[in-house]
Formats: C-alpha cells, sequence, structure tokens
C-alpha cells in the first residue's frame, strides 16, 4: 500500500511510513537460501499463472473447461473456499479480544495477515473468472455502476474490500507502531478489530447468500448455505493458523504457538463437529425428500444418468473430514501436534473440497433445464488456480516475514524515538515480547 | 399482469442508505480532522469517503437514453392480411417434370372431364399412376366429399354448395371448427411479416402450405441440428442427456484460439 | 514480484547483495512481462473509446451514433460485412408477450435456426438463443428429455417445448448482475448491453430458464452469411467474453414485425404480439387458452406462455 497524504504538520509521520516501507521491502528481500528458495518457487508458480491468466484472456475462456451448463468452475470454488479462509483467520481474533486472552494477542497478527492474504487472493479469481477483466472499472462506484443494494456480487465487492482495508488498517498499524517503538493507541485499533471480527462473519454470510438467494438452483437455494459457509471458514482457518504458528515458531522463535493453538485446537474440535452436522442436514433433506431436489445431491454423491465426475472428489472430502473430526476428538494428548497437524492438513483439503468442488459445481449439474454437462477443469484452469495460491502464499510470507522482524527488534525505525506523551496509552496495548 | 418495468430504479431502501451515507461521511471526515499520528487510518478513511459517494452515484446513473421511443398513430390504417394462396390450389403435381424441371401441374379437370369411367365414386388412388404422389388419408372421406362431380376443380360443402378451389379454406372450415376457431384468433397456422398491422402487412399461411388435403396429417420432419454447447457434439440422438467430450488439457491449453473444444 | 527494487542495506553503500536483488528483480520483472506477453494481442484490439465507452443508458444520441459507426467499422474490420447498426427504442403502449402452443409444436427446431441466423450467432457451436426439449407424453419431466435429439419429428408418444428468455417481469438475471450491465426495458424486453458486460456470468447462474449464453470465444461467422440489419441491444456481433441473450428481435419487433422465430414456425404455434392491446392474438390465447407458465413457482412473472389445444 502506498503512504497517504498527510497533513502538513504530520510529515514526521509520513517520512516515518515511507523508512517503514522501505525497511519492510528489504526484510522481505532478504533471507536465508532456504527463504530465496521459497520465494523463487512461489514466485515462478505465480507466473505460470500470470501467463495462463494472460493466455485466457487473450483467447477467451474457450480454454477452460466451463460452459454455459457450467459457468463457473475452479475459480469460484476457490474463491468461496477462500473467503472462508480470510472469514476463519477472525477465529484468532475472538478470543484474544472477546474473551481477552493475553497469549493470543500477538499471534493475532498472523490472523489477520492470513486475512489480507485471503482477501487478495479472493479478488484475484474474481478477476481470473471475469470474461473482460479490462472493464473492470465498471465494478468501481462512481465512473462505473454499482448495482447496489440489489446484486449480491456487489454486495461482496463491498464487503471484501472493506475486510481488506480494516485488515489492512490493524496490521500495517500494529506493526508501523511498533517498528516506531511506541505504544499503539487503542482507538486506532481495536474499534477497527472489533469491527472487523463482525465484518468477517458478513463476508462468508454475504459469499453464501450470493449462492442461496438463486431460485433456480435448488442445491444452493438452502438457507443452511451461510451456517455451513461459517462452520467451515472456521475450520479451515484455524487449521491454516495451526500449522503455519509452528513452522513460524520454528523459523522465528519470537511468538509463544503453545497457547494458541490449544485455543485454536479447542475451535477447531468444535467447529468440525458443527460442519459435518451441517453437511449431513442438508444431505437427509435432499435425499429423504427425494424428487428432483435431490438430482445435484444425486450427482454429486453418487452419479446419475451415467455421470458421475464429482463422486470420488465428495467422497474423499467426506473420508478427509471424518478423519480429521476423529483425529481432533481421540488423539487430546498430543504433544510433538504430529496427530493435530495431520487432522488439521486432512480438514483443510476436506473443506477446499467439500465447498468447491463439491458445493459449487454440483449448482449447475443437472442445469436448471435438468441437462447434464460435466465439468472438468482444464490445465490452463489449474495453472492459473496454483498461481493465485502462490500469490497468496508469497504475499502472506512477506508480511509474516516483516511482522517478525519488527517483533524480534531486528527491524526497527533507525530514527526511532521513545513515545512521548501517550498518556491514553493502557496496558491492553502489546507489550514487546521477548524473543523466546 | 404486467407490472411497469423498473429495474433500473433505486428501491426505497437503497434511497433511504443513500441520504443516510453521505451524512455519515462527513462524519468521519471531521474525525480525520483530529487524527492525531498516523496516515493509515487516514487512508482507510479517505478510501471509505470515496467509496460512499460512489455507491450513492452509481445507483443514480444519469440516463440520458430515453426509456421510450416513437409513437405510431394509434388510429393509423391497418394494413391488410393475406392469405398465401400456394400453387397445389390450382391442381396436381404429377410425377412428370416439365422443361424448367419443376414437376407439372396438372388442372384435375384435364382428365376428369364428367366422362365415364373418370367417376369419383372411388376410395382409393394409390398405386394409380395418373395420381402418383397422391395419397388419400383423410377419414373417412372419399374423392366425391369434396370435389364436385363435374369438374374437380370446383369443390363444394357438405351442403352442396359450390366454392372455388382458392377458397377451400371454408370447406376445411366446415370440419375443422376449433382449428378454424383458433386460424381465425392467429393462433394455428404460420404468418409472416408485421405484428402490428399499423405499421406493416401480414401474409397467412393457407391450410394446405402445411396440409395436403388428401392426407391432411402434418407430416414429419428431419429437425435442424440441434445448438450445441461447447461440450455437446453435433447431432447426438442416442442418449437422454448431452454428453461431455472431455477436454484434454494438450487442447486447452491456454492456446487454442479456435476453442479447441469441440 | 517478490524480488523486486534493490535496497539500501542500512550500510549506505551498494552492497554485493543489492546487487543480486536488483538483477533478480529485472529478471522477475522480464518474466512478468513475457508472461503477460499474449495481452498485449488482446489490447490492441480494444480503442481507448471502446475501453472508455459509457453505458448504453448513459450515452446521448451524438455519442451514440458515433458508437455505432465505430462498431459498424469493427465489424467491417473484423469480419468483412458491410453491416447497419441502428439503435430502436421500445414503441409507447407497447409490452410485449409471446406464447407458444405445446399441442401444434412438431420440435423440427425450425425456430432455432432462425434464431441463429437472425442473430448472427457462432457458427462452430450452432448457437441459438432457442432450445427444443423432446418430452415424453404425460410428464413435464425434463430429467427424462432430451434437448438433441436428431430423429424425424414428431416422434410418437412425445411432445416438444422450445425454451427461450421468457423476459421475466422479475427477472433474477438483472437483479445479480453486479455492474447494471443487463436490465429490463420499457416495453419488457431484457437486453444486455454487449459493451458493458464484464463477464462475470452471475446471470448465467441465476437464470432458471438456461437463457443466457456467453461468448467464450470470439464468434465467427462468414462475411456473406452475416444479418447486416442490426441493432445496439440485439443482434449485432457480441464481442468475446460477454453474456448474450434472446431479446424477442427487438430490431424486428420494435418496428412491428414479427420475431425471425415465429416466421420461421411452419406449425403456427408461435403466438406474439402487443399485450396491452385487447384484439391482439397474444391477449386471446391467455384470455381462451389453457395457459401455463414453465416454473410459475418461482414467481418470476414471465412473459413467456405455453398453451394446449383442447
Amino acid at each position: 500500500m502506498s503512504v497517504g497524504t498527510t497533513d502538513s504538520g504530520r510529515r514526521r509521520v509520513h517520512s516515518g511510513f515511507f523508512r517503514f516501507m522501505w525497511d519492510s521491502l528489504g526484510r522481505a528481500t532478504d533471507g536465508s537460501i532456504y527463504f530465496y528458495a521459497w520465494m523463487f518457487a512461489l514466485s515462478a508458480l505465480a507466473l505460470v499463472g500470470a501467463g495462463a491468466w494472460a493466455s485466457q484472456v487473450a483467447n477467451g475462456m474457450g480454454v477452460t473447461g466451463m460452459s454455459d451448463h457450467v459457468s463457473w468452475g475452479l475459480y469460484i470454488a476457490n474463491f468461496t473456499f477462500i473467503v472462508g479462509l480470510a472469514a476463519g483467520a477472525v477465529m484468532m481474533v475472538i478470543p484474544a479480544y472477546l474473551y481477552h486472552d493475553e497469549e493470543m494477542h500477538d499471534v493475532v497478527l498472523i490472523g489477520e495477515m492470513l486475512a489480507i492474504a485471503s482477501v487478495i487472493m479472493c479478488l484475484l479469481f474474481v478477476v481470473a473468472d471475469l470474461g473482460r477483466p479490462d472493464r473492470f472499472w465498471h465494478l468501481i462506484p462512481g465512473p462505473g455502476r454499482f448495482n447496489w443494494p440489489i446484486s449480491m456480487l456487489a454486495w461482496d465487492v463491498i464487503v471484501l474490500n472493506g475486510y481488506l482495508i480494516l485488515n489492512l488498517q490493524v496490521v500495517t498499524y500494529l506493526i508501523y507502531k511498533r517498528y516506531r517503538g511506541e505504544r499503539p493507541r487503542r482507538r486506532w485499533y481495536l474499534p477497527f478489530v472489533f469491527i472487523s471480527i463482525v465484518w468477517a462473519i458478513s463476508i462468508h454470510t454475504v459469499t453464501a447468500f450470493l449462492y442461496s438467494g438463486l431460485g433456480g438452483r435448488p442445491f444452493w437455494n438452502t438457507a443452511i448455505l451461510a451456517p455451513r459457509f461459517i462452520a467451515s471458514a472456521f475450520v479451515t482457518g484455524p487449521a491454516f493458523i495451526i500449522i503455519t504458528l509452528q513452522i513460524i515458531e520454528r523459523l522465528v522463535p519470537v511468538w509463544k504457538a503453545h497457547g494458541p493453538i490449544e485455543t485454536l485446537t479447542k475451535i477447531m474440535r468444535v467447529t468440525i463437529l458443527l460442519n459435518l452436522f451441517l453437511v449431513v442436514a442438508e444431505a437427509f433433506t435432499q435425499f429423504y425428500t427425494g424428487g428432483h431436489h435431490d438430482d445435484a445431491a444425486q450427482y454429486l454423491y453418487f452419479g446419475t444418468h451415467g455421470h458421475s465426475a464429482l463422486v470420488p472428489w465428495i467422497w474423499t472430502a467426506l473420508v478427509l473430514n471424518v478423519s480429521a473430526a476423529a483425529i481432533l476428538l481421540i488423539a487430546r494428548k498430543d504433544s510433538t501436534y504430529k496427530w493435530l497437524n495431520i487432522a488439521c492438513v486432512l480438514a483443510f483439503v476436506g473443506v477446499w473440497i467439500e465447498k468447491g468442488m463439491g458445493l459449487i459445481i454440483p449448482g449447475f449439474i443437472p442445469s436448471t433445464m435438468h441437462e447434464i454437462i460435466e465439468y472438468i477443469p482444464t490445465a490452463t484452469e489449474w495453472k492459473i488456480t496454483v498461481g493465485v495460491w502462490a500469490f497468496g502464499l508469497l504475499l502472506y510470507t512477506v508480511m509474516v516475514k516483516v511482522a517478525a522482524g519488527v517483533f524480534t527488534g531486528e527491524m526497527a525505525d533507525r530514527r526511532r524515538r521513545v513515545a512521548t506523551g501517550e498518556a491514553t496509552a493502557t496496558g491492553q496495548v502489546e507489550a514487546p515480547e521477548p524473543s523466546v | 399482469m404486467i407490472s411497469v418495468p423498473g429495474s433500473l430504479a433505486c428501491t426505497d431502501f437503497a434511497c433511504t442508505l443513500n441520504r443516510i451515507l453521505p451524512v455519515a461521511c462527513r462524519h468521519r471526515d471531521a474525525n480525520i480532522g483530529r487524527a492525531p499520528c498516523s496516515g493509515i487510518p487516514l487512508l482507510s478513511a479517505l478510501l471509505t469517503c470515496a467509496l460512499l459517494p460512489g455507491l450513492v452515484h452509481g445507483c443514480n446513473g444519469p440516463d440520458v437514453r430515453t426509456e421510450w421511443g416513437e409513437s405510431v398513430d394509434e388510429d393509423a390504417p391497418l394494413h391488410e392480411v393475406t392469405i398465401h394462396q400456394p400453387d397445389s390450389l390450382t391442381g396436381l403435381r404429377a410425377s412428370t417434370t416439365g422443361p424448367d424441371g419443376n414437376p407439372v401441374s396438372l388442372r384435375c379437370a384435364t382428365c376428369h372431364d364428367g366422362s365415364p369411367g373418370a367417376d369419383l365414386a372411388r376410395r382409393r388412388v394409390e398405386g394409380d399412376r395418373m395420381h402418383a404422389g397422391l395419397t388419400m388419408e383423410h377419414g373417412e372421406l372419399q374423392c366425391a366429399s369434396c370435389h364436385s362431380g363435374d369438374s374437380l376443380d370446383q369443390l363444394h360443402l357438405a351442403s352442396g354448395e359450390p366454392v372455388e378451389l382458392v377458397d377451400a379454406f371454408t370447406l376445411c372450415a366446415q370440419c375443422h371448427g376449433p382449428q378454424t376457431r383458433d386460424y381465425n384468433a392467429g393462433s394455428h397456422g404460420g404468418m409472416n411479416g408485421y405484428w402490428d398491422l399499423r405499421r406493416g402487412p401480414r401474409v397467412r399461411n393457407h391450410c394446405i402450405d402445411c396440409h395436403d388435403p388428401h392426407q391432411p396429417r402434418y407430416p414429419d420432419l428431419v429437425p435442424m441440428p440441434a445448438p450445441r454447447d461447447r461440450f455437446l457434439h453435433r447431432g447426438r440422438s442416442d442418449s437422454a442427456h448431452g454428453t461431455h467430450s472431455e477436454p484434454t488439457p494438450s487442447s486447452n491449453d491456454g492456446h487454442s484460439t479456435d476453442g479447441g473444444n469441440r | 514480484m517478490s524480488d523486486t527494487t534493490p535496497e539500501e542495506h542500512g550500510r549506505g553503500a551498494v552492497t554485493r547483495r543489492t546487487a543480486v536483488k536488483a538483477g533478480t528483480a529485472l529478471l522477475g520483472a522480464g518474466a512478468f512481462a513475457r508472461a503477460m506477453a499474449p495481452l498485449t494481442s488482446f489490447t490492441k484490439d480494444i480503442t481507448i473509446d471502446e475501453f472508455l465507452q459509457k453505458h448504453y443508458l448513459e450515452l446521448d444520441d451524438a455519442h451514440l451514433q458515433k458508437v455505432l459507426r465505430r462498431l459498424e467499422k469493427e465489424t467491417k474490420d473484423e469480419y468483412g460485412a458491410d453491416v447497419q447498426i441502428s439503435d430502436v427504442r421500445p414503441t409507447p403502449g407497447v409490452q410485449f408477450g409471446y406464447a407458444l402452443n405445446l399441442s401444434v409444436c412438431t420440435g423440427c427446431r425450425r425456430c432455432a435456426d432462425a434464431c441463429h441466423h437472425e442473430n448472427n450467432h457462432d457458427r462452430r457451436t450452432n448457437n441459438s438463443y432457442i432450445r427444443v426439449f423432446e418430452l415424453s407424453n404425460g410428464s413435464l419431466d425434463f430429467s427424462e428429455g432430451s434437448v438433441d435429439y436428431d430423429h424425424t419429428v414428431p416422434q410418437p408418444g412425445k411432445f416438444y417445448m422450445p425454451v427461450q428468455c421468457h423476459q421475466c417481469d422479475e427477472p433474477p438475471c438483472v437483479d445479480v448482475c453486479p455492474v447494471q450491465a443487463t436490465w429490463k426495458e420499457a416495453d419488457g424486453i431484457v437486453v444486455v448491453d454487449y459493451n458493458w458486460c464484464i463477464g462475470c456470468r452471475y446471470c448465467e447462474a441465476a437464470c432458471p430458464y438456461h437463457a443466457r449464453r456467453f461468448n467464450w470465444t470470439k464468434p465467427e461467422i462468414p462475411a456473406e452469411e452475416i444479418n447486416t440489419e442490426q441493432s445496439y441491444l440485439s443482434n449485432r456481433i457480441r464481442p468475446q467474453g460477454v453474456v448474450e441473450k434472446c431479446t424477442f428481435c427487438l430490431h424486428r419487433t420494435r418496428k412491428g414485425r414479427l420475431p425471425a422465430c415465429l416466421e420461421a414456425c411452419p406449425t403456427g404455434a408461435r403466438v406474439f404480439g402487443n399485450l396491452l392491446d385487447p384484439n391482439s392474438e397474444i391477449r386471446r390465447v391467455l384470455e381462451t387458452k389453457r395457459v401455463y407458465v414453465l416454473k410459475e413457482e418461482l414467481g418470476l412473472k414471465p412473459r413467456f406462455f405455453y398453451f394446449f389445444d383442447e
């Protein structure tokens, strides 16, 4: 992000923030050989994705496996999943601020940075899905024509960008303040944290409404969709963060991961069961009612009229999710986190399938006129998808690296001044945490 | 049944929001004036304020294109509705072709001139060399049911009242009441031209454009090829459903300019 | 992307590491430019006028005329055909309605074919706004129906149901469009501004009648087959990457003519007209026939009706 203009009396803020960005850039491009290898690999994958996208724009969406019958595919599937990841990232925030779990405070940043990276990935996936990305400006209120408040997609654009701004505000402010050696002032981040908690629910609710509001597609047209989205988001967010925290702890021993991991595991134990319960509730309603309302579910779980492309996907997802739930419930004495990590990976992949290929695609199969045209993503779609994920991970790595640098004190304002006259600051702010 | 379309108009909800949002925006603006030490809140506040008036604007786009075009004079004289007169009204298409390559059309009276042996009491004409192409499959009707005994170019109603060949319509109408009613109401038989007779004429099809009077059942047709989805094979018919030819990565790998999926 | 610009590493001097970073950044930028290269062929086809073109409803007459001339020129350049693209506005006092007689439709697809030619559809996919379903007598179960039959019609025991845009009065496709690229016009026709659509295909997902099509690639039509009588909102050749739909042939019907699919129908199954005219054919069908609305339970208030003879 660039430096905003400030009034003339605040030039020191201006230059300070500029130095902060400059140092961040240095920090983000410095590291061990492994770091370079990691960043190089991610950049390479992102470039492959960019190339595939460029050729998709030039040659038309005909290079994808989508059709007029299955008009959304891998991009929107990933979009939906990652909105969940972004929303789930605030699972870190809730215990920290709502329940005053002090240990969670610093690692909240890990979650909020995940939210930032995720929202950016979401926006990239939406752009990848557009047939005319050159006309993106039609979406910008003002020069464009924004169909708000009628279109749920317009709402989604607002809530996603709003969520991005909220989290950018909190993360940048807290890290910047730490970089300057100043105490963060509560009113400049706490309200945003609380808003972002509510907002996180909204991004996934709006995304669910995007689908559940379509009366012509019975598979999506269910009130349980938004709760399902939220429940699964609160599985994937914590799962991702649990693993990330362990990696970060190993690489930069600045935050204590144990406490937060315990908390997040407790959360996951509940949400993963809740998610499975909602899946079962949905499946029961579909199958017990029968009729043509269950055509899509029939296709998804068992195949229909000789078409069964999604059957292996969904059963894999179910096996993964059930195994993850079982491990979380059984392996409670797991001091090395071996079983926990397995459960997290299983749950993450399981939900990725269930909410992506398992939820978006069957909404189109059979089509509204009961035709069955199957969907298989093409190489172009996989390349773009991998590219966006790589770019997201790259952003996340950079953010975590900068944050870690600041919190270890390795990266600090050279003209750091002692915080002065900040009488309003209270103990609620993060005290500098010594390295472990 | 017809509601006036107003999809682009703002809902009450939106307009209410539009009134409220600028106020909220100004309020935040006032806060920014006192921004103590960070440029970041300022940035997000600016973005928010830039967004909100945009929303308001986006909802009330300055439409200049007219909703309606020119009107048509209510009392304009109506154009004519004519009924197409097919060739077959004037005779029978023979199996021989003329010098122009088209089948020769023979007036029935050429043979059926009232002489003995050419009477109309026969029920069947199939296999008859002279009537190749003429099949009689019209209920229990016989030739004389419609054709006048004296001259086959002359038709007659059940009452015996004579009808000219070009007016065959009336003859059909005496049995096919519902079809005639629907035809007259414009919901049976095709047409061409203008739906709005104030602006142009219309040509209606004749009964015998579609129905051969001797064999009036509508003929079987070979359908035009179906529109194909990107993945539908051409002319596939054996399955109840469309099929999906799986795109192979090689043919879809971002470089095929021809779509590559058919 | 990652390794971008060099950095002054606190020591004030340009270190070797900085030089390596700069080199990598250059390499990365080069690779990025290389990856994005296909975009140049795309962007060179888009003029600045086209890029900045305003929404149809915001174009005044002078502007619109410029746009129409530009589109005609583009068609000439890209397809080699001299076409006339006009702008036809709705006629006051007219609300369009369409009805289809299921008792006489034989499923010959002449309507779909007429649509294909009238509306300058892509030749390779044989695209059409009309899909004809073959259903079994006694059932309206589309899952047992067929849309791609190619045997002679009508088959015994079957009936045929052409489905096209129903021009709903409560169109979900219009509601969901994030940029108002599609809207309902005053005479009831739902149109798309092909130069405003961003190609998100949300409307395709929202339509319960499968009435919308996306231009997955640039449409292909030989110059000599192009219908040169075109209008901005209906049958002009659509650009790649946008959604299109049936407009009841508004370039014909707003001038009083019948839609192409109706003229092509050999059985007279199709009835079209002004719903506001009590003497119109469409009104007589609605008032005297047993009329059926497809998926009426969705409450979208279509202007397309099916009916049966007794």
